[in-house]
């Protein structure tokens, strides 16, 4: 049994203050107040979601009015801490590319920075709290120690049985304070699995320079399709990472086509339909757009219906990591469950 | 320094620009917040702009005296170039 895609994963609406800041500069927008006492609740949300560079400009633009002063000035610090953050982190990012393309090691940088350059005419716009890069399949192992080298620490526990390069979605290293999202996969469990990360290198990435050092990027439609993965699959959809789907189609022109073609053969069709769907159901876009109509008639079976609801609801690590059973070959599950077994007497993941 | 003295973004710098604010970074993760008019003059730093034609140009954008405009440049513009931030042409 199969159906249509529908824009019915989301469990959280969120304040129209932060729905224009999403839609600032895609759409026109009608004025909508901030007060108190919502107004300290809805700055906090757009920290947690990146979203004060687009609050902050729908206010500039009077998309979103903010009659106390002290609120105002409460966004206008936040922005200017987060844009602080932005450069640090790029600051490390220019430093961790220095040493992975001393190394050779073969890598991408993606979401945060590179989308902020890439795709927002102004960068401020897009704040970001870490750095991602994906590692190159045939690099991963010789990339990891290559930072544990440099003093790049891992906090979570490491699986056994090669869990991150075999199965896993990467891994978060911390160093100078700041935190790297090394990603061995967009995702981990069922759409995770079926991956092919080597496909995104065989096509020539685009760059950002940084400091004069020119760091490598995917192209636009490699960019679409993490920012599909990350929208349907990273957890509590948010309205940021939506608005990054929205300003890959609708302002960078992604090849959308190309997107939903690497989607098919990962077996990822649905996370892709699934992210464009609440793209423009959270956002409210009334825009026709091919890459809409096409998500709205991918049909989506009950299993991925399934699983894209688990990772919606922001399900713990080892069931989402469990809804790649039914993808693995028969002969690599049992090594799967017992990687993934400790977990149940030890740690709750 | 003189009026004809010429500045330009230093190439090793990443940067953030808000409305009368101006966040600059060194690689070695060295950070320098400006308030006020820093991310105008930022703006007209991406080309080789000598003194006088920068001060001009906010000049004309802003109606201040010349005198106070130049003063408040000239000084940005040695703290930027003391940290870095700037590559000077005498």
């Amino acid at each position: 049994m199969s159906f249509a895609a529908r824009a019915t994963l989301s469990t959280t609406s969120e304040h129209p203050a932060l729905v224009s800041a999403a839609r600032s500069g895609l759409v026109q927008t009608r004025s909508v107040r901030l007060d108190q006492p919502e107004a300290v609740a809805v700055l906090e949300r757009a920290r947690f979601d990146h979203l004060t560079g687009m609050l902050a400009a729908a206010v500039f633009d009077g998309t979103v009015v903010i009659g106390d002063a002290s609120v105002r000035e409460r966004l206008e610090r936040q922005w200017h801490d987060e844009l602080r953050l932005c450069i640090a982190l790029e600051s490390f990012a220019v430093r961790t590319a220095r040493m992975l393309d001393a190394a050779g090691i073969s890598w991408r940088l993606t979401k945060g920075p590179a989308v902020a350059h890439l795709d927002y005419g102004d960068p401020s716009l897009r704040t970001f709290g870490d750095v991602d890069v994906v590692i190159h399949p045939g690099d991963w192992a010789d990339a990891q120690q290559l930072l544990a080298g440099y003093g790049f620490e891992r906090h979570a526990p490491t699986l056994p049985g090669s869990y991150d390069s075999r199965f896993g979605k990467g891994v978060t290293l911390t160093a100078d304070g700041l935190e790297l999202d090394v990603h061995r996969r967009f995702a981990v469990g069922r759409f995770g699995v079926t991956t092919r990360m080597e496909d995104l290198f065989a096509t020539a990435a685009d760059e950002i320079e940084l400091a004069g050092h020119a760091l490598p990027a995917f192209p636009p439609a490699h960019r679409l399709l993490h920012a599909c993965y990350h929208a349907s699959l990273g957890g509590f959809r948010r309205l940021r990472a939506l608005r990054d789907v929205a300003q890959l189609l609708l302002v960078t022109g992604a090849e959308w086509e190309l997107t939903f073609d690497i989607a098919r053969t990962w077996k990822g069709e649905a996370v892709v339909a699934s992210a464009i769907v609440e793209c423009w159901k959270q956002l409210e876009l009334d825009i026709d757009h091919p890459a809409h109509e096409r998500a709205m008639t991918t049909t989506i079976s009950n299993a991925d219906d399934r699983a894209l609801r688990l990772f919606a609801s922001g399900a713990p690590f080892r069931r989402q990591a469990l809804s790649a059973v039914s993808r693995l070959p028969l002969h690599q599950v049992p090594t799967y469950l017992w990687i993934l077994a400790p977990h149940r007497r030890g740690r709750r993941l | 320094m003189s009026g004809s003295d010429r500045w330009k973004r230093a190439q090793s710098v990443v940067w953030r620009m808000a409305p009368g604010y101006l966040a600059l970074g060194t690689v070695e993760g060295d950070v320098l917040e400006v308030e006020g008019s820093g991310d105008e003059v930022w703006r007209h730093l991406e080309r080789w702009v000598s003194t006088d034609e920068l001060v001009a140009r906010l000049t004309a954008r802003h109606g201040v005296a010349d005198e106070d405009l130049a003063a408040e440049v000239v000084a940005l513009l040695g703290e930027l170039r003391s940290a870095g931030y700037v590559e000077h042409n005498e």
